[in-house]
């Protein structure tokens, strides 16, 4: 058994099935707030756009706290030859994928595509490396949806509303990247997890 | 695969689980026992790599396993069979088992499928392959849990009491199948079930309090209690100054089957059992 | 009195085991937080301190809740794990009362971090305000306005989360909760309690007890359930409905979960 470089596809469809509902649901709210935007009268959309983008990041860090709720054989995994943090990304990126759909999906029915879909993809970046994070301490799905939703707020009604776009979403884009690849480290686990027999 | 353990010392926060353990697993098959919170679960997490020892060595066929290196080589060669195991309700036996064999490194389809194939047929479980494990019992959970530790030939095999919620039948069939095992690969079995660890480890060790109370063949764990194991057939209190590893009501009263340095009143001598060689390994360190 | 005793005691026990986990007021503690700047956003020194300890109570019901559902939205489920809700079944004490008082313990814990954030805020007030009467006016706000909200969400989400797995019903309580007390139907239509007396906002307590101006309460889809906010009566006739649709959905939990054995 060799090093590997490339992920078995039947093994990227049991990740894929290990996300459950999550990603499909992604992509149908990022459909339906498309729709809703492109239909609605040409002055409410900019409005519903800026909703569906915040809307669509905050459910996109419950997606991931999902994904992460849905694991399973802990100790299991922590002993075979892929490492658990590889796991997760691995089912992570599959929702990481449904949310860039989902992004474009909605950026295509509102009036500026592009932006409309960094609206969503920034902040997303950021909430879901807030519910990883905090996720990897505790292995609460209670604990890291609080602090995922908590912050969800506090991008919309501060951040976003008092930080020019152009410096609000790479920066939380960037924070976002930085607390995934914190939470991805080598200890994904804390041993009390092992220990709580979680 | 040998497994060599020296002064090994894990504590989480101010409690030591484990103190300063020195052991050896050879080939074949040992038996690891103790009582409850004596350190056995915490040692088989630390031989499977799951957590990091706060001093001491564990080496396994060589490889350190407090390097990250020595820890990948382990889980190359592993089997392991965790003591509570929360399985995919979502996938069915062969899917579940597909998808370790996958995690495993066994990118081959059809090995894959032949070993699944062999496996659930060895754990008894060929006939509920394809049902979802949400809805297996406590049994055959344990079965398909049995089967992914056997999965891409392991050389080392851990399992932490792995009969737990099997009936006899299945117990038996899981006696012939490690003692099968332990024929090419090195077998660490955790377990309370004395009967299982007499029927299928010619060697074993005792964990008490986070120490190695004792190493050694499984015969000689028995011997223990040798000339010390009594019947005593009485219509009065229990024995006194005794380990009591059975009583049974009789017509007359009540029978124990004692252990004890003295042979009580009206005591007639047996032949000692692993049970009784326990007891007595118990008694005589923590004497009541 | 020996059933409120227990009662009492089952609250505590749900408490301790909700602080003991830890998750439910970790994941509260960056709630609290926004709730803090919210709530100093309000503060306003030229106007009353019961004004601002109204508008400020008013500010927290939009977010608090949020978090609350959130982190809360397990806690009844935890209840039909596996041979648990057979064991509590067969107890004496059982049905919607042992519900509550479930949902009640965890409450108790969710809103501890918040506790803090509204004495800081009473606190602010009174240095604005200049007033001292701002600590005791906050306190009543919080109880009258924010209090009755959050029990409305938790039963909530208790009830979604006892059929729905509990990963959705967390997600669909964050709109369920904006939809319930700031959705604006000018923008997008839909049914929504938003100005009537069935909304969750503390909008007509806040406006009885406190002087704020409502934004919403009076302008509902349905006439007759949307009074004018007027004083002490529909005051209290919005915390009868907000507690009476707190009840109804403890009784649907107590069925969901009588249905699932």
């Amino acid at each position: 058994m060799s090093a590997r470089t490339l992920v078995p596809p039947a093994l990227l469809r049991y990740e894929a099935r290990h996300c459950g509902m999550a990603a499909p649901a992604l992509l149908a709210a990022g459909l339906a707030g498309g729709a809703v935007t492109a239909g609605s009268p040409p002055a409410a959309q900019p409005a519903l756009a800026a909703a569906a983008a915040t809307g669509l990041a905050g459910l996109a860090s419950l997606a991931v706290i999902a994904v992460l709720a849905r694991t399973r054989a802990l100790e299991l995994h922590l002993s075979l030859p892929v490492p658990f943090p590889v796991l997760l990304a691995r089912r992570l990126a599959v929702v990481a994928a449904a949310l860039v759909g989902a992004a474009l999906a909605l950026g295509a029915g509102s009036p500026e595509a592009a932006a409309s879909a960094a609206a969503a993809l920034c902040p997303a970046a950021l909430l879901s490396g807030v519910a990883l994070r905090v996720w990897a301490r505790r292995h609460s799905p209670a604990a890291a949806s609080g602090a995922a939703v908590a912050v969800w707020l506090g991008y919309a009604l501060f951040w976003a509303v008092h930080v020019p776009p152009a410096v609000a979403r790479p920066a939380a884009a960037a924070l976002g990247v930085v607390l995934i690849a914190t939470a991805l480290g080598p200890r994904a686990v804390p041993e009390r997890v092992v220990e709580e027999g979680r | 695969m040998d497994v060599a353990i020296t002064g090994l010392t894990k504590t989480f926060g101010r409690r030591t689980v484990l103190d300063a353990v020195d052991l050896e697993f050879g080939a074949g098959m040992t038996g690891l026992l103790g009582p409850n919170g004596a350190g056995k679960t915490t040692l088989m997490r630390l031989l499977a790599g799951v957590l990091r020892p706060s001093s001491g060595a564990l080496v396994v066929g060589g490889h350190d396993l407090r390097t990250r290196a020595g820890r990948a080589f382990t889980r190359r060669v592993l089997g392991y069979l965790p003591q509570h195991l929360d399985l995919y309700p979502d996938l069915s036996a062969r899917e579940f088992l597909d998808y370790i064999a996958l995690l495993k490194g066994v990118d081959d389809a059809r090995t894959r499928r032949a070993d699944v194939a062999r496996l659930l047929d060895r754990v008894g479980l060929a006939d509920s392959a394809d049902l979802r494990l949400g809805g297996f019992s406590g049994g055959m959970r344990r079965r398909v849990g049995i089967a992914q530790a056997l999965l891409g030939d392991p050389r080392l095999v851990i399992v932490d009491e792995p009969t737990a919620g099997l009936d006899p039948e299945e117990r038996m069939r899981f006696r012939s199948l490690l003692a099968g095992l332990g024929e090419r690969c090195t077998v660490v079995l955790s377990t309370h079930v004395l009967d299982d660890v007499a029927q299928t480890c010619p060697r074993v060790a005792v964990l008490a309090a986070g120490r190695v109370v004792y190493t050694g063949a499984t015969s000689g764990l028995t011997a223990y209690a040798q000339d010390r194991t009594y019947l005593v057939d009485t219509d009065g209190p229990q024995p006194t100054g005794a380990a009591v590893t059975n009583a049974a009501a009789t017509p007359e009263g009540m029978r124990y089957r004692v252990v004890a340095d003295e042979p009580p009143p009206g005591a007639v001598p047996v032949a000692a059992t692993l049970e009784d060689g326990y007891a007595a390994l118990m008694r005589d360190i923590h004497p009541t | 009195m020996k059933g409120v005793a227990a009662l009492l005691a089952v609250a505590c026990y749900e408490a301790r085991m909700a602080a003991r986990g830890r998750g439910v007021w970790i994941g509260m503690v960056p709630m609290a937080a926004l709730a803090l700047l919210v709530g100093m956003g309000r503060l306003d020194g030229a106007e009353s301190a019961r004004l601002n300890a109204g508008a400020v109570a008013e500010a927290l019901t939009l977010v608090v809740p949020v978090g609350v559902g959130v982190v809360l939205a397990d806690r009844l489920r935890r209840g039909t794990a596996a041979g648990l809700g057979d064991l509590l079944d067969s107890v004496p004490l059982r049905g919607a009362a042992r519900i509550g008082a479930v949902l009640a313990g965890g409450l108790a814990v969710a809103l501890l971090p918040v506790l803090p954030v509204t004495a800081v805020l009473g606190a602010a007030a009174a240095v604005r305000t200049g007033d001292a009467a701002a600590l005791p006016w906050t306190a009543l706000a919080f109880l009258v306005v924010l209090l009755p909200a959050c029990a409305w969400i938790t039963a909530l989400a208790g009830v979604l989360a006892l059929v729905l797995p509990a990963p959705l019903a967390r997600a669909f309580v964050v709109p369920a909760w904006f939809w319930a007390v700031a959705w604006n139907p000018r923008l997008l239509w839909a049914p929504t309690p938003v100005g009537t007396l069935l909304v969750p906002s503390g909008e007509y307590p806040a406006q009885a007890w406190f002087g704020t101006t409502p934004s919403w309460a009076g302008n509902g889809q349905v006439g007759w359930l949307s009074p004018a906010a007027d004083g002490t009566v529909t005051g209290l006739a919005n915390l009868a409905c907000v507690l009476l649709s707190t009840a109804l959905l403890i009784g649907g939990a107590r069925l969901i979960m009588m249905g699932k054995r």
